[in-house]
């Protein structure tokens, strides 16, 4: 009887294991906080792919911004530049894309909302393959 | 002899420890974070308009070490990146951080207000400084420093972006320009250069 449960465990911790690890994973969705006189603000997140196939994170949507663009910041000789990602941002097969501070950012515009500390933004993600993914973006100050 | 060779051992070994846990460490030079000038000169006036309408200069800020910040406040990922990084600095610093002056120049001043910068770098600490100015105030200043800055397309209605240099600039409390700090760099990297000067 034991043996049953401990087989039923097993089955099931498996099932767990693949379901968490198959295709597209988004890891700790974050934007800073940022005081109401600022506009425009950012999010950041990892994204990964275990699957076999590239994916394309194509937009993303929120009732927090009045507009919302996936942006690429670059610095050369010391100069910073912004420019929307075109064709969106690509999570190859079995690695990942980080969008971070200084670099791939979800931009938002004309916040709704305040930015302030412990805040949650939901996050609407969409991808070419694996549909859309809603998640909780936390607003915190790093 | 071997009893007075003994103590003359023990005090050269005494003597060596000494050395090496008190002053070899000292000897170490700092590694700066930032680019040091060799050869470094005062630092440009500057003269702008705080909240208020009141003008301020860095000359208003001699006696402390001061991070020059160009940036506006639309600006959703590097200026606040930037500025985060200072407020981290100067809590670092601990009660030296009373000696550090941050100050941000806007390089959009068709839409950032004196206290509208006022609000926004206070968001990272109610020390900071947002300074603005008419847009040839702003271009004087920014050649002054050699910073370089292009508004993108569109309007006030419209919105665009600022591409700006992204580099801090760190004043002596002797107003001299002494080190460029690049982008990227964390709280406790620039701590460490300011603290140099302090």
């Amino acid at each position: 009887m034991r043996q049953r449960w401990v087989a039923l465990l097993v089955v099931l911790l498996l099932l767990a294991a693949c379901g968490s690890e198959a295709g597209i994973t988004i890891d700790d969705p974050w934007g800073r906080t940022s005081p109401s006189a600022a506009a425009n603000g950012a999010f950041y997140l990892t994204i990964g792919n275990d699957t076999d196939q590239a994916d394309v994170l194509q937009s993303v949507s929120t009732d927090a911004c009045g507009a919302v663009e996936l942006h690429r910041t670059t610095i050369e000789d010391g100069v910073m530049r912004m420019e929307p990602v075109e064709g969106g941002i690509e999570i190859p097969a079995g690695g990942e894309a980080v969008l971070e501070p200084g670099g791939l950012h979800v931009m938002c515009l004309d916040k709704q909302i305040a930015f302030d500390e412990g805040a949650t933004v939901e996050l609407t993600l969409h991808f070419a393959t694996a549909g859309d993914r809603t998640v909780e973006a936390e607003i915190r100050a790093e | 002899m071997v009893k007075r060779a003994l103590p003359f051992a023990g005090a050269v070994l005494l003597g060596v420890v000494v050395a090496l846990v008190i002053v070899v460490p000292r000897l170490r030079s700092h590694q700066f974070a930032g680019t040091v000038f060799t050869d470094p000169g005062p630092a440009p006036a500057l003269q702008l308009t705080a909240a208020g309408g009141e003008r301020v200069g860095l000359d208003d800020f001699r006696g402390k070490v001061v991070l020059l910040y160009f940036g506006y406040t639309s600006c959703p990922d590097v200026c606040p990146t930037t500025l985060a990084a200072l407020a981290d600095a100067v809590e670092q610093l601990g009660s030296r951080g009373d000696e550090v002056q941050v100050v941000m120049v806007t390089v959009d001043p068709e839409r950032d207000t004196p206290e509208l910068l006022a609000d926004y770098v206070a968001h990272f600490d109610p020390g900071f400084v947002g300074l603005g100015g008419t847009p040839s105030e702003i271009a004087a200043a920014a050649a002054d420093f050699g910073i370089y800055y292009q508004k993108g397309e569109g309007t006030v209605d419209t919105g665009y972006e600022v591409d700006h240099t992204s580099q801090v600039m760190l004043i002596d409390p002797e107003g001299r320009y002494r080190e460029v700090l690049d982008f990227g760099l964390d709280g406790a990297q620039i701590a460490g250069d300011v603290a140099q000067y302090l």
